[in-house]
């Protein structure tokens, strides 16, 4: 995902926060609906690049794959590390 | 460790050095073993065991047969409920508005126009009901439902004969697979699980559901997928996890 | 070795275990102990039964750790093993050493062990010692073959279908180790018994002053 791409997604994301309905769409299976109208901070639907705040970053990770002393966060520093990483590998790769 | 008894023949000294150390060396490599010893943290030893893995990905890139479809159960044989594993727990999953949803695409595909759902059901759907076995030993039978991805990355003229397909996911969980089994015909983009949308818990809006490799190499609110020859990784191959990871 | 000899003067010592035997035996124990410790740590992330083993005793420190570990030593061990069993099949060894295995001498055998008068000649295999050794090949080789199919349930799928399938495989494995760790305490315990028996396992040939083995048993 191409740098540019992601920034306007951002935008995109925080443009759609303010207008977007608080109600899921008819697309969403029914007795998912309470869980999927979960209120982020603020009252307003949990958009994907938002994910970040509602989890706690400090905590350890509650499953058998984790290493003693890792942390939630851990994938979110790692997923950008890796991101930039990617994205000036890949932009050569398109030349 | 070395005994001197002038009163025994030079053999016997041999023997009991020999006998001593062998004990000793036996016992010294048994803790040397234990986890948590500083051997097995020793920094050579680690890049031996990262570089045995890179070998398996190799030797199993070669066993790997892309006919081989992975066996299917009858509706009966599905494990309820089925498990919800994740880096968090049940209540954190990140919630994907449909509407807004974009599937994005990058890197060496032809047309890398994003999708909305709309489009994204709209393709061609098949069922399987296969067994997820995740990489900690467990595994449980499930139904998906969803469009083969072989289909879809030809549709958006990906170029297949690139080395690796990669995904970026709405927890910020990233992995990628081969292209080989990117094309496996039992590889699916799947939009539902047991008949019913893919709940936020199993993923929603989009999950691969991949039969020939465990459950960690099955990323789920998948937000990007990206064609490259540059070898992505993955959150936990980076860390430790074999990367092929092929059943 | 020559079967039909009597008791003869120990001019030059004579080789009770070839050297591929030998270094077979101690490169198994190497792998064998790669493969159980670093195996119980991956068990312990979903045991099938109830319990787990101490973490302490566990190598790899944490799950990929194992997986590492245990996929790196595997083939150690099947290198090693296939190594060992084509020499036993191919030089004579087994036919020699481990065969025949007659029923009524491993009876009796188990009789004689109550009475405390199990035969340990060196370099002649009792009966008892037959069975067991002849066993935990065969262990061995269940361990190798439930391993391969709960690593490629797919790929390797009608060989998980001989043990029902990939949680089937995961319990042969499991009991196939529980047979090889039981194996492991009872030799060990026999070697300390009869310390005699180690050094020839490293260095091949009889103590100075040891008599060269009479007639085979069993």
């Amino acid at each position: 995902m191409s740098a540019k791409r992601a920034t306007k997604c951002r935008y995109l994301a925080v443009l759609l926060l303010c207008i977007a309905p608080l109600d899921r769409a008819a697309l969403a299976s029914g007795d998912d609906a309470a869980e999927n109208s979960r209120a982020g901070a603020g009252g307003t639907v949990i958009m994907p690049m938002e994910y970040q705040k509602s989890l706690n970053m400090d905590e350890p990770m509650p499953t058998g794959m984790a290493k003693p002393g890792m942390t939630k966060g851990d994938v979110k520093s790692s997923a950008e590390r890796k991101k930039a990483e990617m994205e000036e590998m890949m932009r050569e790769e398109m030349k | 460790m070395i005994v001197l008894r002038d009163d025994l023949p030079a053999g016997q000294i041999e023997r009991i050095e020999r006998r001593v150390f062998l004990k000793r060396g036996l016992s010294m490599g048994l803790l040397a073993l234990l986890g948590g010893c500083e051997v097995t943290q020793n920094g050579s030893v680690q890049r031996i065991l990262r570089n045995m893995s890179q070998w398996n990905d190799r030797a199993q890139g070669w066993l790997f047969d892309p006919n081989k479809l992975a066996p299917t159960y009858p509706e009966s044989a599905i494990t309820k409920p089925f498990p919800f594993n994740a880096y968090y727990g049940e209540n954190e999953v990140p919630i994907v508005a449909p509407e807004s949803y974009r599937l994005e695409l990058g890197g060496l595909i032809r047309n890398r126009q994003p999708w909305t759902l709309q489009e994204l059901y709209a393709l061609p759907q098949v069922s399987q009901i296969t067994r997820h076995v995740c990489v900690e030993g467990w595994s449980a039978i499930g139904k998906w439902s969803g469009t083969p991805f072989r289909e879809f990355l030809q549709r958006v003229g990906a170029d297949l004969s690139a080395k690796y397909v990669g995904f970026i996911c709405a927890d910020n969980y990233y992995t990628s697979i081969d292209m080989a089994s990117a094309l496996h015909p039992q590889t699916q983009l799947s939009f539902k699980y047991g008949d019913q949308i893919l709940p936020a818990k199993y993923g929603f809006p989009m999950k691969l559901r991949i039969p020939t490799k465990l459950g960690f190499k099955n990323p789920k609110h998948i937000m990007a997928i990206f064609v490259t020859n540059t070898y992505p990784g993955g959150y936990w191959e980076d860390q430790g996890y074999n990367w092929f990871s092929g059943l | 070795m020559d079967p039909g000899s009597t008791l003869s003067p120990p001019a030059t010592r004579a080789t009770i275990h070839p050297l591929v035997v030998r270094l077979c035996h101690w490169v198994n124990l190497f792998a064998m102990l790669l493969m159980i410790l670093s195996g119980w740590r991956i068990y312990n992330a979903s045991p099938i039964f109830p319990f787990r083993f101490p973490g302490d005793i566990t190598l790899g420190g944490w799950l990929a750790g194992a997986l590492q570990w245990h996929f790196a030593a595997m083939w150690l061990l099947v290198v090693n093993g296939m190594a060992y069993v084509l020499y036993g099949a191919f030089s004579g060894h087994f036919r020699r050493s481990l065969l025949p295995l007659r029923w009524q001498a491993v009876v009796q055998e188990f009789v004689n062990l109550f009475h405390g008068k199990v035969s340990h000649a060196l370099g002649v295999y009792n009966p008892l010692q037959r069975l067991a050794y002849l066993l935990v090949i065969l262990l061995g080789v269940a361990l190798v073959l439930s391993g391969l199919a709960i690593w490629k349930p797919v790929q390797f799928q009608e060989l998980a279908a001989l043990m029902g399938g990939y949680e089937g495989a995961r319990i042969v494995h499991f009991v196939a180790m529980a047979g090889v760790v039981g194996f492991i305490v009872i030799h060990v315990c026999m070697v300390m018994l009869v310390p005699r028996t180690l050094p020839p396992m490293i260095t091949g040939h009889l103590p100075r002053g040891a008599r060269a083995p009479t007639a085979k048993g069993g």
